[in-house]
């Protein structure tokens, strides 16, 4: 559904942001992408929906060109973006009228609005917050928000850019749960993060360095790769002992790894293997 | 001596009808100590470390630093804060008078100046050639790193952080948290606001949790664990959910070879092994 070739991108002060990047996503994919501060993640993904439009190379979305202007309404309404901050995003007095504020805009009749901002904000878990302000949210229920934005413009893919950076690991279970029920709905999904254990279920994972794709593979393989923490990754505690166990002769299915439930059933179901 | 909260209540201007952003709060932090504020967004953290320096004054009860009253101006030379986003703090025209700014508004002028901006920088190991180049020349980490040593160079007894690793990567993360271990080294107090326990948990010496304004948990890191009043890291959720199918594991685990070394006691035949070497029974196999 994404194709992206030879994709170079410099900033105004003529850094190099991106450096040649070629990587297809398909669609229903759930693709990791992780790497240290200033490795281009964010940059990348800002040409998904056309914030940034390439220097050299092409991006394109469903074959539509991200440089053609008559394209981008129509590839906004297929590629959504969710960001760090939810704070900045918010436009509406309360939040369903902030959810609405997508679909409306796509001109929908009222009663395909009211649904879609209903069933965005039940997957989310908001449903009893409809007709609080924005403001009064906390982190986690912004973050939250934001996602309900996103979901009701039933947007094929859904891109998030660091959104767990500023929640607590409440609410980081939370966002877990939710893209789970995401990938249940066959939608794509473009995850960056510095946080490995968030993206344990994805299908593939590249990790980004100085502007390029360093490596890439499922997250298992990935994650033994004795090179991650030279580009600046961490490998957090509960992977490491994922990896240990394997090596014992434990067999995970990773892409359940999304709750730290299944992680424990896994684990107590063959404890004699330990 | 150290930081004293008594029968702290505190609610924003216009928003009184609602519940309070801080309730009836007491709490005590000793001088040198490492302190841990944790408990989820909209809990009061940063509303409570506000009072800690006079930035927020007490709609009731009292806050006193080593007995000073923080409406006293030593307070905020003795207690320095570094927020969330610190790299949007930045304001003059240049790294110099960026750290020079808290110390010079203290009176303190000439060598010691100089030397205290210097010793700032050294500190967050930034280079002196950069001192003529303007805050905003730099990249965000950096930014960062300006912010905390213009804290520094003010010499605090006490020095508050919220949020500081927010956004870092593990890198710039390992090494933030590595400066404020040898800042607590030379006897600084601190006091770290922060919903990432896992990381920061290990450095503490005492935890406090807070829920809806009110503290509901004080005391240290171990016995933190052991109540899980907070969220903790994925991997003491981990052992959590074990035990809750019926194993009897350590919940008070930091690294993956330590949850190995504990995980092997679900082994059934070691257990058995282990408990006969100890005194002689057979424990029965729980499956």
């Amino acid at each position: 559904m994404i194709r992206i070739e030879d994709l170079s991108y410099n900033f105004p002060d003529g850094t190099q942001g991106l450096k040649k990047i070629n990587l297809e996503i398909e669609r229903g994919e759930f693709l990791g992408i992780v790497g240290r501060n200033g490795s281009g993640k964010s940059t990348l993904v800002r040409h998904l929906n056309g914030l940034l439009k390439p220097m050299e190379g092409k991006v394109s979305i469903n074959g539509m060109d991200t440089a053609d202007p008559s394209n981008l309404l129509k590839i906004r309404q297929t590629v959504s973006m969710v960001f760090q901050n939810p704070y900045t995003q918010f436009v509406g007095t309360t939040l369903e009228e902030d959810v609405a504020f997508g679909p409306e805009n796509l001109a929908l009749p009222p009663k395909e609005i009211r649904e879609r901002v209903d069933r965005a904000l039940e997957v989310v878990g908001l449903d009893n917050f409809k007709n609080h302000s924005p403001k009064t949210l906390s982190g986690g229920q912004s973050q939250c928000a934001a996602i309900a934005s996103a979901l009701a413009m039933k947007s094929e893919c859904i891109v998030f850019d660091e959104i767990t950076s500023m929640l607590d690991s409440k609410s980081r279970e939370q966002i877990r749960e939710i893209i789970q029920k995401l990938r249940g709905e066959a939608r794509t999904i473009v995850y960056v993060t510095h946080r490995l254990e968030e993206i344990l279920y994805a299908d593939r994972i590249i990790v980004m360095d100085r502007g390029e794709i360093v490596r890439e593979g499922k997250p298992k393989t990935v994650f033994k790769d004795p090179d991650t923490e030279k580009f600046g990754l961490e490998i957090p505690p509960v992977v490491e002992l994922l990896n240990s166990l394997e090596s014992r002769g434990f067999s995970f299915d990773w892409t359940r790894l999304y709750s730290i439930e299944n992680l424990a059933e896994e684990i107590w179901e063959s404890r004699w293997k330990i | 001596m150290g930081i004293k909260v008594e029968n702290l209540s505190y609610s924003y201007p216009g928003n009184q009808k609602r519940k309070p952003a801080l309730e009836n709060v007491s709490l005590e932090i000793a001088r040198g100590e490492f302190a841990v504020i944790s408990g989820t967004s909209g809990a009061g953290k940063s509303t409570l470390i506000k009072h800690f320096n006079g930035i927020l004054t007490p709609e009731s009860g009292r806050v006193t630093v080593d007995g000073l009253d923080t409406t006293s101006r030593e307070v905020r030379r003795k207690v320095g804060m570094l927020f969330q986003h610190s790299q949007d703090q930045l304001f003059e025209e240049t790294i110099y008078k960026e750290i020079a700014f808290g110390p010079s508004n203290f009176g303190i002028r000439g060598e010691e100046l100089k030397e205290r901006v210097h010793d700032a920088l050294s500190f967050v190991h930034l280079d002196t050639r950069i001192l003529n180049r303007s805050p905003f020349s730099l990249s965000g980490g950096e930014k960062r790193r300006v912010a905390l040593a213009g804290i520094m160079a003010l010499r605090p007894t006490y020095l508050v952080l919220d949020e500081p690793t927010a956004g870092l990567d593990p890198e710039s993360r390992t090494k933030l948290l590595g400066r404020l271990q040898n800042i607590h080294k030379k006897g600084v107090g601190i006091i770290v606001v922060s919903h990432n326990m896992e990381e920061i948990l290990p450095f503490a010496q005492k935890v406090i949790s807070m829920e809806e304004g009110k503290i509901v948990f004080t005391g240290s890191p171990e016995e933190y664990l052991r109540v899980g009043h907070s969220p903790v890291s994925l991997l003491t959720r981990l052992i959590k959910e074990l035990n809750r199918k019926g194993a009897n594991l350590r919940e008070d685990i930091f690294t993956a070879e330590e949850a190995l070394k504990e995980l092997q006691k679900l082994r059934p035949e070691k257990e058995r092994e282990i408990s006969e070497k100890i005194d002689g029974t057979v424990m029965q196999e729980n499956v």
